[in-house]
Protein backbone atom coordinates (compact mmCIF):
# COMPACT_ATOMS: atom_id res chain seq x y z
CA UNK A 1 0.00 0.00 0.00
CA UNK A 2 1.72 3.73 -0.82
CA UNK A 3 0.95 6.48 1.05
CA UNK A 4 -0.34 8.99 -1.20
CA UNK A 5 1.12 12.30 0.71
CA UNK A 6 4.79 10.55 -0.18
CA UNK A 7 6.93 12.68 -1.77
CA UNK A 8 8.15 12.56 -5.06
CA UNK A 9 11.26 11.66 -4.11
CA UNK A 10 9.85 8.78 -1.75
CA UNK A 11 7.51 7.91 -4.77
CA UNK A 12 10.73 7.54 -7.21
CA UNK A 13 12.90 5.49 -4.52
CA UNK A 14 10.01 3.23 -4.33
CA UNK A 15 9.65 2.35 -8.15
CA UNK A 16 13.51 2.06 -8.45
CA UNK A 17 13.41 -0.61 -5.72
CA UNK A 18 10.60 -2.75 -7.78
CA UNK A 19 7.38 -1.03 -6.00
CA UNK A 20 5.37 -0.69 -10.00
CA UNK A 21 2.01 1.19 -7.70
CA UNK A 22 4.93 4.15 -6.79
CA UNK A 23 5.21 5.28 -10.21
CA UNK A 24 1.06 5.03 -11.24
CA UNK A 25 0.99 7.71 -8.20
CA UNK A 26 3.86 9.66 -9.53
CA UNK A 27 2.21 9.81 -13.12
CA UNK A 28 -1.80 10.61 -11.77
CA UNK A 29 0.07 13.44 -9.66
CA UNK A 30 1.60 14.91 -12.03
CA UNK A 31 -0.31 14.19 -15.50
CA UNK A 32 -2.63 16.77 -15.62
CA UNK A 33 -0.30 19.62 -15.52
CA UNK A 34 2.63 18.24 -17.96
CA UNK A 35 -0.17 17.39 -20.29
CA UNK A 36 -1.59 20.93 -20.34
CA UNK A 37 1.59 22.18 -20.52
CA UNK A 38 2.13 20.21 -23.83
CA UNK A 39 -1.19 20.48 -24.95
CA UNK A 40 -0.92 24.57 -24.76
CA UNK A 41 2.24 24.32 -26.70
CA UNK A 42 1.54 22.02 -29.55
CA UNK A 43 -2.47 22.60 -30.07
CA UNK A 44 -3.24 19.27 -30.07
CA UNK A 45 -5.20 17.06 -28.12
CA UNK A 46 -3.40 13.94 -29.79
CA UNK A 47 -0.12 14.87 -30.10
CA UNK A 48 -0.42 16.27 -26.65
CA UNK A 49 -1.01 12.62 -25.35
CA UNK A 50 1.50 11.01 -27.54
CA UNK A 51 4.25 13.63 -26.00
CA UNK A 52 2.73 12.99 -22.71
CA UNK A 53 3.71 9.22 -23.33
CA UNK A 54 6.87 9.61 -24.59
CA UNK A 55 7.59 11.81 -21.89
CA UNK A 56 6.83 8.84 -18.91
CA UNK A 57 8.44 6.55 -21.12
CA UNK A 58 12.08 8.78 -21.29
CA UNK A 59 11.51 9.55 -17.31
CA UNK A 60 10.67 5.29 -17.20
CA UNK A 61 13.91 4.25 -18.74
CA UNK A 62 15.96 6.65 -17.32
CA UNK A 63 15.00 5.89 -14.06
CA UNK A 64 14.70 2.10 -14.56
CA UNK A 65 18.46 2.23 -15.99
CA UNK A 66 20.03 3.96 -12.40
CA UNK A 67 20.15 7.42 -14.97
CA UNK A 68 18.07 9.10 -12.79
CA UNK A 69 20.07 11.93 -10.76
CA UNK A 70 18.14 14.92 -9.97
CA UNK A 71 18.25 15.54 -6.04
CA UNK A 72 14.74 14.30 -5.58
CA UNK A 73 13.33 16.87 -7.76
CA UNK A 74 11.16 14.46 -10.02
CA UNK A 75 8.70 17.43 -11.71
CA UNK A 76 11.37 20.19 -12.31
CA UNK A 77 13.12 17.44 -14.63
CA UNK A 78 9.93 15.80 -15.86
CA UNK A 79 8.98 18.92 -17.02
CA UNK A 80 12.10 19.59 -19.15
CA UNK A 81 11.86 16.68 -21.28
CA UNK A 82 7.75 17.30 -21.74
CA UNK A 83 9.30 20.68 -22.75
CA UNK A 84 11.67 19.93 -24.99
CA UNK A 85 9.44 17.16 -26.64
CA UNK A 86 6.88 19.67 -27.24
CA UNK A 87 9.48 22.41 -28.47
CA UNK A 88 10.66 19.72 -30.96
CA UNK A 89 7.61 18.59 -32.48
CA UNK A 90 6.26 22.48 -32.83
CA UNK A 91 9.19 23.06 -34.55
CA UNK A 92 8.98 20.35 -36.85
CA UNK A 93 5.34 21.64 -37.15
CA UNK A 94 6.06 25.03 -38.65
CA UNK A 95 7.71 23.67 -40.91
CA UNK A 96 5.08 20.95 -41.54
CA UNK A 97 1.53 22.55 -40.91
CA UNK A 98 -1.55 20.84 -40.14
CA UNK A 99 -5.01 22.44 -39.52
CA UNK A 100 -6.25 22.07 -36.12
CA UNK A 101 -9.26 23.93 -34.69
CA UNK A 102 -9.50 25.63 -32.00
CA UNK A 103 -10.32 23.57 -29.17
CA UNK A 104 -7.49 21.48 -29.56
CA UNK A 105 -9.12 18.55 -32.22
CA UNK A 106 -7.81 18.19 -36.05
CA UNK A 107 -10.92 19.23 -38.80
CA UNK A 108 -10.76 15.50 -39.93
CA UNK A 109 -12.64 14.72 -36.61
CA UNK A 110 -15.47 17.09 -36.93
CA UNK A 111 -15.91 15.63 -39.98
CA UNK A 112 -15.79 12.26 -39.08
CA UNK A 113 -18.00 12.84 -35.77
CA UNK A 114 -20.50 15.68 -37.67
CA UNK A 115 -23.45 14.08 -35.25
CA UNK A 116 -21.54 15.75 -32.27
CA UNK A 117 -21.37 19.46 -33.19
CA UNK A 118 -24.59 20.21 -29.81
CA UNK A 119 -21.22 19.11 -28.02
CA UNK A 120 -18.98 20.62 -29.74
CA UNK A 121 -20.59 23.91 -29.43
CA UNK A 122 -21.18 23.46 -25.94
CA UNK A 123 -17.33 22.72 -25.37
CA UNK A 124 -16.56 25.97 -26.73
CA UNK A 125 -18.64 27.84 -24.28
CA UNK A 126 -16.93 26.29 -21.73
CA UNK A 127 -14.93 28.72 -19.85
CA UNK A 128 -11.74 26.96 -19.37
CA UNK A 129 -12.07 26.07 -23.04
CA UNK A 130 -12.25 30.07 -24.06
CA UNK A 131 -9.56 30.49 -20.95
CA UNK A 132 -7.55 27.89 -22.89
CA UNK A 133 -7.31 29.73 -25.75
CA UNK A 134 -6.90 32.91 -24.64
CA UNK A 135 -4.03 31.84 -23.18
CA UNK A 136 -2.63 30.20 -26.77
CA UNK A 137 -3.44 34.12 -27.90
CA UNK A 138 -0.74 35.65 -25.91
CA UNK A 139 2.57 36.77 -27.40
CA UNK A 140 4.98 34.25 -27.60
CA UNK A 141 7.45 35.10 -24.49
CA UNK A 142 4.21 35.35 -22.39
CA UNK A 143 3.30 32.55 -22.98
CA UNK A 144 6.55 30.21 -22.82
CA UNK A 145 6.66 31.85 -19.48
CA UNK A 146 3.55 31.23 -18.28
CA UNK A 147 3.45 27.88 -19.35
CA UNK A 148 6.59 27.17 -17.57
CA UNK A 149 6.28 28.52 -14.47
CA UNK A 150 2.36 27.99 -13.94
CA UNK A 151 2.29 24.35 -15.32
CA UNK A 152 5.49 23.07 -15.68
CA UNK A 153 6.94 24.90 -12.51
CA UNK A 154 10.32 25.52 -13.27
CA UNK A 155 11.23 28.39 -11.18
CA UNK A 156 12.02 31.65 -12.84
CA UNK A 157 15.95 31.06 -12.20
CA UNK A 158 15.60 27.98 -14.33
CA UNK A 159 12.88 29.74 -17.14
CA UNK A 160 15.73 32.53 -17.60
CA UNK A 161 18.69 30.10 -17.92
CA UNK A 162 16.61 28.22 -20.41
CA UNK A 163 15.37 31.20 -22.03
CA UNK A 164 18.56 33.03 -22.56
CA UNK A 165 17.10 36.28 -20.60
CA UNK A 166 17.83 37.59 -17.25
CA UNK A 167 15.70 37.08 -14.04
CA UNK A 168 14.24 40.29 -14.66
CA UNK A 169 13.43 39.76 -17.83
CA UNK A 170 11.65 36.48 -17.15
CA UNK A 171 9.51 38.19 -14.59
CA UNK A 172 8.52 40.54 -16.47
CA UNK A 173 7.29 38.79 -19.13
CA UNK A 174 5.36 36.47 -16.92
CA UNK A 175 3.56 40.26 -15.38
CA UNK A 176 2.80 40.90 -18.54
CA UNK A 177 1.19 37.42 -19.32
CA UNK A 178 -0.85 37.87 -16.63
CA UNK A 179 -1.96 41.46 -17.05
CA UNK A 180 -2.48 41.26 -20.94
CA UNK A 181 -4.78 37.06 -19.98
CA UNK A 182 -6.98 39.24 -17.52
CA UNK A 183 -7.25 42.42 -20.32
CA UNK A 184 -8.50 39.55 -22.76
CA UNK A 185 -10.51 37.94 -19.93
CA UNK A 186 -12.37 40.95 -19.40
CA UNK A 187 -13.24 42.08 -23.28
CA UNK A 188 -14.06 38.04 -23.71
CA UNK A 189 -16.74 38.21 -20.36
CA UNK A 190 -14.50 35.43 -18.84
CA UNK A 191 -13.60 36.82 -15.86
CA UNK A 192 -16.67 36.59 -13.75
CA UNK A 193 -17.78 33.68 -14.87
CA UNK A 194 -19.69 31.36 -12.23
CA UNK A 195 -18.23 28.14 -12.54
CA UNK A 196 -14.93 29.64 -11.93
CA UNK A 197 -16.04 31.13 -8.49
CA UNK A 198 -18.04 28.76 -7.16
CA UNK A 199 -17.12 29.47 -3.71
CA UNK A 200 -16.32 33.10 -2.99
CA UNK A 201 -18.19 35.31 -5.35
CA UNK A 202 -17.53 38.23 -3.85
CA UNK A 203 -14.06 38.19 -4.43
CA UNK A 204 -14.43 38.47 -8.44
CA UNK A 205 -11.51 41.35 -8.45
CA UNK A 206 -12.08 44.65 -9.63
CA UNK A 207 -10.93 45.35 -13.03
CA UNK A 208 -8.19 47.93 -13.00
CA UNK A 209 -5.79 49.12 -16.00
CA UNK A 210 -1.97 48.18 -16.03
CA UNK A 211 0.09 50.31 -17.51
CA UNK A 212 3.10 49.33 -19.58
CA UNK A 213 5.26 51.13 -17.06
CA UNK A 214 3.79 48.96 -14.56
CA UNK A 215 6.68 46.60 -13.56
CA UNK A 216 8.91 44.87 -11.12
CA UNK A 217 8.70 41.62 -9.30
CA UNK B 1 5.51 37.40 -9.08
CA UNK B 2 8.06 35.48 -7.11
CA UNK B 3 5.59 36.32 -3.83
CA UNK B 4 3.05 34.91 -5.94
CA UNK B 5 4.82 31.38 -6.95
CA UNK B 6 6.44 31.22 -3.67
CA UNK B 7 9.49 31.74 -4.90
CA UNK B 8 10.81 34.67 -2.04
CA UNK B 9 12.65 33.58 0.89
CA UNK B 10 11.13 34.33 4.46
CA UNK B 11 12.66 37.83 4.93
CA UNK B 12 11.97 38.67 1.28
CA UNK B 13 8.29 37.32 2.21
CA UNK B 14 7.64 39.25 5.31
CA UNK B 15 9.06 42.44 3.82
CA UNK B 16 6.18 42.20 0.63
CA UNK B 17 3.47 41.06 3.42
CA UNK B 18 4.30 44.31 5.02
CA UNK B 19 4.13 46.56 2.17
CA UNK B 20 0.38 44.61 1.10
CA UNK B 21 -0.62 45.28 4.40
CA UNK B 22 -0.20 48.94 3.94
CA UNK B 23 -0.97 49.63 0.56
CA UNK B 24 -4.54 49.15 -0.55
CA UNK B 25 -3.41 49.17 -3.93
CA UNK B 26 -0.85 46.80 -3.67
CA UNK B 27 -2.94 44.59 -2.27
CA UNK B 28 -6.19 44.54 -4.32
CA UNK B 29 -3.27 43.90 -7.65
CA UNK B 30 -2.27 41.07 -5.62
CA UNK B 31 -5.31 39.78 -4.68
CA UNK B 32 -6.27 39.52 -8.72
CA UNK B 33 -3.13 37.76 -9.52
CA UNK B 34 -4.07 35.55 -6.93
CA UNK B 35 -7.44 34.95 -8.03
CA UNK B 36 -6.28 34.80 -11.58
CA UNK B 37 -3.53 32.20 -10.76
CA UNK B 38 -5.94 29.78 -9.12
CA UNK B 39 -7.99 30.42 -12.61
CA UNK B 40 -4.85 28.96 -14.42
CA UNK B 41 -4.90 25.73 -12.13
CA UNK B 42 -8.81 25.22 -13.41
CA UNK B 43 -7.87 25.42 -17.12
CA UNK B 44 -5.71 22.26 -16.38
CA UNK B 45 -6.95 19.04 -18.49
CA UNK B 46 -6.57 15.19 -18.36
CA UNK B 47 -5.27 13.16 -20.67
CA UNK B 48 -7.29 10.18 -22.31
CA UNK B 49 -7.24 7.16 -19.56
CA UNK B 50 -6.17 5.42 -22.40
CA UNK B 51 -2.91 7.21 -22.77
CA UNK B 52 -2.45 6.69 -18.68
CA UNK B 53 -2.72 2.88 -19.44
CA UNK B 54 -0.17 2.91 -22.20
CA UNK B 55 2.02 4.72 -19.93
CA UNK B 56 1.77 1.87 -17.17
CA UNK B 57 1.55 -1.09 -19.55
CA UNK B 58 4.99 0.03 -20.55
CA UNK B 59 6.53 1.04 -17.00
CA UNK B 60 4.90 -3.13 -15.79
CA UNK B 61 6.59 -4.83 -18.70
CA UNK B 62 9.83 -2.65 -18.03
CA UNK B 63 9.66 -3.78 -14.28
CA UNK B 64 8.96 -7.48 -15.39
CA UNK B 65 12.35 -7.12 -17.18
CA UNK B 66 14.55 -5.72 -14.12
Amino acid sequence: MIDQKSSDSQLVSLYQSGNEGAFEVLLRRHKSRIYTAIYLIVKDRYVAEDLLQDTFIKAINVIKSGRYNEEGKFLPWVSRIAHNLAIDHFRSCKRHPEVVLEDGSRVFDTMQFSESSFETIQLRQDTKTRLRALIKELPKEQKEVLIMRHFLQMSFQEIADRTGVSINTALGRMRYALINLRKNMTKNNVAYDKNLYPKRPDEAPVLRNFTRGDEGD
Amino acid sequence: MRRLYSETSPEETKEIDKALLCDSELQRQYKELVLLKQQLDEVQMNPSEGAIQHILHYAHGLQEHH
